[in-house]
């Protein structure tokens, strides 16, 4: 069955909500229905500055997806893309999607002025960093964070 | 002595050219002069998406700066802010004027209702990792660049 990699839309509100509740699971994550539905409504926003989300689809489901973000950086003229969020059902692993939600992700980011495309991963996420060290360079660079109030860090 | 930290303006452009230049020189990076005009100029625009810029001064001597960010976080209602440059003269460390910044900068997020403020850092960085261990929790996630 093919896979297609295409923008998220309004009609696929459900299901790109069951799919970020499960990838949030992966980080032990819960978020109160307002963020996710701020979160999906801003990314349906068609606004510059908000985040934007791509999902794969096969057979008529979503299988996978993809959040990023064009900001500025000081550094350069072009804004850089920081892809956020990346999901792909467990049981449709292996199949090489993660990398065509990447490779969409770079094309979408490119279309868009950036020239740049980074993310984080946990260093304990072998399994996607046996993905990441094929697709992109480690920086060298590792995260620090202050949360001042109630929620996620990071 | 006294230590002022406070917003750039554009009368600043030649000293904040030469603490940027300073600081970039640490990362082995030369950028092209228009790119020094266009980061200042965006800076000074007090544009929402754009990064925002605060200057130390010692005794009225500018010697630091900080550039920081207010994004969206998609795990969030709030923005979140990216610290991505800070920079203190190296005659000048060691008298808490990264700490005196990295504190403005979360002032800031403070008052912009900005929950968290994130950095990255080499992980070979140690001289600035010690000041980073006290200010702010090192997290698991390390960054990868396409």
């Amino acid at each position: 069955m093919s896979i297609a990699i295409r923008p998220l839309k309004e009609v696929d509100h459900a299901s790109w909500r069951a799919l970020w509740a499960d990838y949030l699971a992966f980080y032990e994550t819960r978020l109160p229905k307002a963020v996710y539905a701020q979160t999906f409504a801003r990314m349906m926003a068609d606004d510059p500055r908000e985040f934007r989300g791509l999902v794969a689809e096969k057979g008529g489901e979503l299988v996978g997806l993809a959040h990023y973000l064009l900001h500025r950086n000081a550094w350069s003229l072009a804004d850089s893309c920081y892809l956020q969020d990346l999901f792909v059902r467990p049981a449709q692993r292996g199949s090489g999607i993660g990398g065509k939600l990447i490779a969409a992700v770079k094309t979408a980011a490119l279309a868009a002025g950036a020239d740049a495309l980074y993310w984080m991963t946990h260093e304990s996420n072998t399994t996607a960093r046996a993905l990441y060290d094929r697709l992109a360079k480690r920086s060298g660079f590792i995260e620090y964070t202050v949360d001042m109030g109630a929620g996620n860090a990071t | 002595m006294s230590l002022e930290i406070r917003p750039l303006v554009a009368s600043d452009r030649a000293e904040w050219g030469a603490l940027w230049q300073g600081y970039l020189a640490y990362y082995e990076t030369i950028l092209p002069k228009a790119m020094y005009d266009t980061c200042f100029a965006r800076m000074l625009s007090g544009e929402a998406g754009e990064f925002q810029g605060r200057m130390a001064l010692w005794d009225g001597r500018p010697v630091g700066l900080v550039h920081f960010l207010f994004h969206r976080h998609g795990w969030k209602v709030e923005n979140t802010c990216y610290l991505q440059d800070l920079f203190t003269l190296p005659d000048m460390r060691g008298k808490g004027v990264a700490r005196a910044m990295i504190e403005r900068v979360y002032a800031e997020a403070d008052a912009a209702g900005a929950p968290s403020v994130y950095w990255l850092t080499q992980d070979f960085n140690t001289t600035a990792r010690r000041l980073y261990d006290k200010l702010a929790t090192k997290t698991p996630f390390i960054k990868y660049a396409r």
